[in-house]
């Protein structure tokens, strides 16, 4: 057909045609609108406003409030609380709230990605482009764990941080905190590709939601499971016992991680997950 | 497009089923370039299935297909630079407005320049008429304003091959004048496959046109040899005062296969089936009017429509093959 020789075609990027533009497109989703304020929002009031509460409702020590619960818990034989331990407690709050609360949201967002754009007709448009269904999958999930790393995990872990130096007097290192946040980074990746998975496997949204979500609670049972519950992405942000501590909370501590098996874990199901997702949306017919 | 590709789109017993159900039965199906190929069929005959097919959203069951020479399951990617697709019920993200909706199209074939880019999508919006909503949500749009966003992303790539599935359907009749206008402008680029139910319009821009009925193709022919072919070749007289001598003067001629009358008013109408055209032709209205009280008030070629030739070969089942 007649073209416009000012246009350049894009290049061919074989199997991951159409990537960039979907990317594009995904990202415009989350920071073009005002969903990655909703999401920063939501979880800043519901994980760092819970903590928060919890430390500030602490008493300080060396308070005269502190000194009175002191005196009271010598009297029933136990130790007075100091700002590690505060701090302790905050870190295990934010872990515990961080990883569970913001699981729900990835699940909800992430049930969308596919099951919405098949039932609007959206993906069968697309997909008449020059794009691989490889790319239609990459880009999204890609997009989606951009905006949960950036409103779920950086900003939040960037509060957690604020509310333990301020309100509590602790300073964590700054390395370790990090490395403890790309813990919880890979706990809400394990939950966006269980439901990219699932989106590609089901039509309807109830597995979408129910099975990831069941999932969150499922934590209780690590017990039951033997090796099993050992290796899985629950042991890298929420402290389970002695025998089952949390990665996170180890390394925002500054020190060494008890174990990398539920690391190991964790990303071999992931990539499971997506290559699964991949798989089935490649020989889905629209 | 390859210099050596006789075809544009060439299929051998394509097939496919879905779930026990033969949607299509070996379709052999053979479009050349820059032509307008109207695909026919009742509903549920296979047309949307053989679209889906061609642009990889579909895997064929057997058979296979090739678009501008190269495979629809291996280089399905590759085709769809080279073609534009508006599908029956065109979806799109509702949030976005027609010209956001031109430009994430645009970018999945031009990188830029972003002036020549947007100077494209501003070209397409005229060509469609959507210039004046070019910016509002498409959630808003009526359905013949989506067929012409549709029509404009369709085409907004240049491509080599327009695949169209019911591209009129859902527009009022100026909407449809103005979808056939853009058909015939772009015919001089561009090959167009468009499926239909609107007979009228294949008969006024197809120039090849192929008839599916049951997933089986029943017939694949240029139009005109179609309506031709489809009753031999026939006169129609309408007149009055002739006499039984001109009957049977053109009942004896070699050429003449029948003569069937019939009255209207009060005149007659003749039918005159021939076997050789151009002795019809020269011969025929002079035989009639050799007789000095006949008067003639039509004369002319029995155009078969194209809803006579649909409806045969449809409802004859394969007999109309």
């Amino acid at each position: 057909m007649a073209s416009n020789l000012a246009l350049t075609a894009v290049k061919d990027r074989g199997g991951l045609n159409g990537f960039g533009n979907i990317f594009r497109m995904a990202n415009h989703e989350w920071w073009g609108t005002r969903a990655w304020l909703v999401q920063f929002v939501i979880w800043l009031l519901l994980v760092n406003g819970a903590m928060t509460a919890a430390v500030l409702s602490t008493p300080k020590p060396g308070s005269a409030r502190a000194e009175a619960q002191a005196q009271a818990q010598a009297q029933a034989g136990k130790a007075a609380g100091s700002d590690a331990d505060l701090a302790a407690t905050a870190l295990t709050l934010f872990f515990m709230l961080g990883s569970m609360g913001p699981a729900f949201g990835v699940i909800i967002l992430a049930q969308d990605a596919l099951i919405q754009e098949r039932q609007a007709g959206t993906v069968a448009w697309v997909l008449s482009k020059p794009v691989s269904r490889l790319s239609f999958i990459l880009s999204k999930f890609a997009a989606d764990a951009i905006g949960v790393l950036v409103t779920m995990v950086l900003l939040q872990g960037l509060a957690a941080y604020l509310v333990c130096r301020l309100a509590v007097g602790v300073s964590l290192p700054v390395f370790g905190f990090l490395a403890a946040l790309g813990l919880l980074f890979l706990h809400l990746l394990f939950y966006l590709a269980l439901s990219y998975m699932l989106g590609s496997l089901s039509r309807s949204r109830g597995p979408v939601i129910a099975i990831p979500i069941l999932f969150i609670f499922a934590y209780n049972m690590h017990g039951v499971l033997g090796w099993v519950g050992r290796i899985l992405h629950w042991n890298l942000t929420m402290d389970l016992g002695p025998t089952h501590p949390s990665l996170a909370i180890a390394l925002a501590n500054g020190l060494p991680l008890p174990t990398v098996a539920p690391i190991i874990g964790t990303v071999a199901l992931i990539l499971i997950f997506i290559l699964i997702a991949l798989w089935r949306f490649n020989r889905e017919e629209f | 497009m390859c210099a050596l590709d006789q075809f544009v789109i060439e299929t051998h017993a394509l097939n496919k089923t879905y779930k026990g159900v033969q949607a299509l039965k070996d379709l052999n199906l053979t479009v050349k370039p820059n032509s307008i190929f109207g695909f026919l069929g009742p509903n549920g005959a296979g047309k949307t299935t053989t679209i889906k097919l061609l642009l990889g959203l579909s895997y064929p069951t057997g058979g296979s297909a090739r678009v501008f020479g190269q495979d629809i399951r291996r280089d399905s990617v590759s085709i769809r630079k080279r073609v534009g697709y508006l599908a029956q019920d065109p979806r799109y993200y509702e949030s976005m407005t027609a010209r956001e909706t031109l430009r994430f199209t645009a970018h999945f074939f031009f990188s830029g320049p972003k002036a020549a880019v947007e100077e494209r999508i501003q070209e397409t919006l005229q060509l469609v008429g959507l210039n004046d909503k070019a910016d509002r949500p498409i959630k808003g749009f009526s359905g013949g304003e989506r067929q012409r966003l549709g029509i404009a992303q369709a085409q907004i790539n240049y491509p080599d091959l327009l695949i169209l599935d019911e591209p009129a359907a859902s527009l009022d009749p100026q909407g449809r004048r103005d979808v056939l206008e853009v058909m015939e402008r772009l015919r001089k680029h561009t090959t167009i496959f468009y499926s239909t139910h609107i007979l009228d319009d294949v008969q006024r821009v197809s120039d090849t046109v192929a008839i599916l009925n049951h997933g089986e193709l029943v017939a694949q022919a240029p139009i005109e040899q179609l309506l031709n072919g489809s009753g031999g070749i026939v006169y129609r007289l309408m007149l009055s005062g002739a006499n039984e001598g001109v009957k049977q003067g053109l009942r004896s001629l070699p050429w003449v296969l029948s003569l069937t009358e019939q009255p209207v008013n009060r005149h007659v109408s003749w039918s005159i089936a021939v076997g050789d055209e151009s002795a019809a032709e020269d011969q025929l209205l002079r035989l009639v009017l050799s007789d000095p009280a006949v008067k003639i008030s039509e004369f002319g070629r029995q155009k078969v429509q194209l809803e006579e030739v649909f409806l045969n070969l449809v409802e004859g089942g394969k007999h109309g093959k």
